[in-house]
């Protein structure tokens, strides 16, 4: 077994979304979101698809942006409803 | 530069940072396999141009200068200039990647300069007949060779990194 130095590799670090479902839900375009979070549209895709992790910061400004509790967005276990991505985040 | 100069040239690159990032006019070169090929491109080009200035002479040179041009402003058009801007124009997204690219093309292009020193060194010890006395004799088309050899290297590889590492952006 490979050792990490007491750190994780990322790929193993896996954070689940649901921010597209809630966002389609909310009726916002993906370019809305993204503005409204100061970010470039791709960023708010790479978060959807689970490619991406964001800061604190940028999470809970989305949180605030979508009116949703930040745990209902983000997730360390996959959502066992519909809406989440089954990708983690690398 | 005056506060008001400086102030109108911030803006003015703001301006233009904002259309670049928006604009859909280069879909085409953000597609997987068109960033790839780029990249490809200009490495193979970072080897054509110094040889081609050896090899054929000037007017060959600075054809093979003007390709590179052109492929290195495609390639940056292609990672939307992520490579080249500074923070305050990039989200955190952005940031992080470029800050990534940085790493491994600080090697790349260590490797390159590690690699030529090492076979200029390597060519003096074997070539020179009298190491104490030899000196290197280097052609007008061999300075522009070498020149635009680490030129081309240390410009375009941010680039070619982030087109080969980002190559799963959505158009």
């Amino acid at each position: 077994m490979l050792l990490y130095m007491g750190r994780k590799p990322k790929s193993e670090e896996p954070v689940y979304s649901r921010i597209e479902a809630v966002r389609v839900d909310r009726g916002i375009t993906r370019q809305e979101l993204a503005d409204s979070v100061e970010v470039h549209y791709q960023t708010i895709g790479y978060l959807e698809r689970g490619e991406y992790s964001p800061s604190l910061a940028l999470a809970l400004r989305i949180a605030r942006q979508l009116d949703t509790p930040i745990g209902e967005l983000f997730a360390l276990d996959p959502f066992t409803g519909a809406g989440g991505n089954d990708e983690h985040i690398a | 530069m005056s506060t008001s100069r400086k102030e109108k040239n911030d803006e003015a690159v703001a301006a233009r940072v904002e259309a670049i990032m928006a604009d859909n006019r280069f879909a085409g070169l953000r597609t997987r396999r068109a960033r790839v090929a780029l990249a490809v491109t200009m490495i193979a080009l970072i080897a054509v141009i110094p040889l081609s200035w050896v090899l054929f002479g000037s007017i060959p040179g600075i054809l093979a200068v003007v390709v590179g041009i052109v492929v290195w402003w495609l390639l940056r058009m292609s990672v939307r200039l992520i490579a080249d801007l500074p923070e305050d124009y990039l989200d955190e997204r952005q940031t992080a990647l470029r800050n990534s690219v940085y790493v491994d093309a600080y090697r790349w292009f260590g490797g390159v300069v590690v690699l030529l020193a090492s076979a200029g060194l390597l060519a003096f010890i074997v070539l020179g007949e009298d190491p104490d006395t030899w000196r290197v004799a280097l052609s007008y088309n061999g300075v522009m060779g070498i020149f635009w050899l680490l030129e081309a290297a240390a410009l375009s590889i941010p680039s070619i990194v982030l087109a080969l590492k980002d190559r799963e952006l959505p158009r």
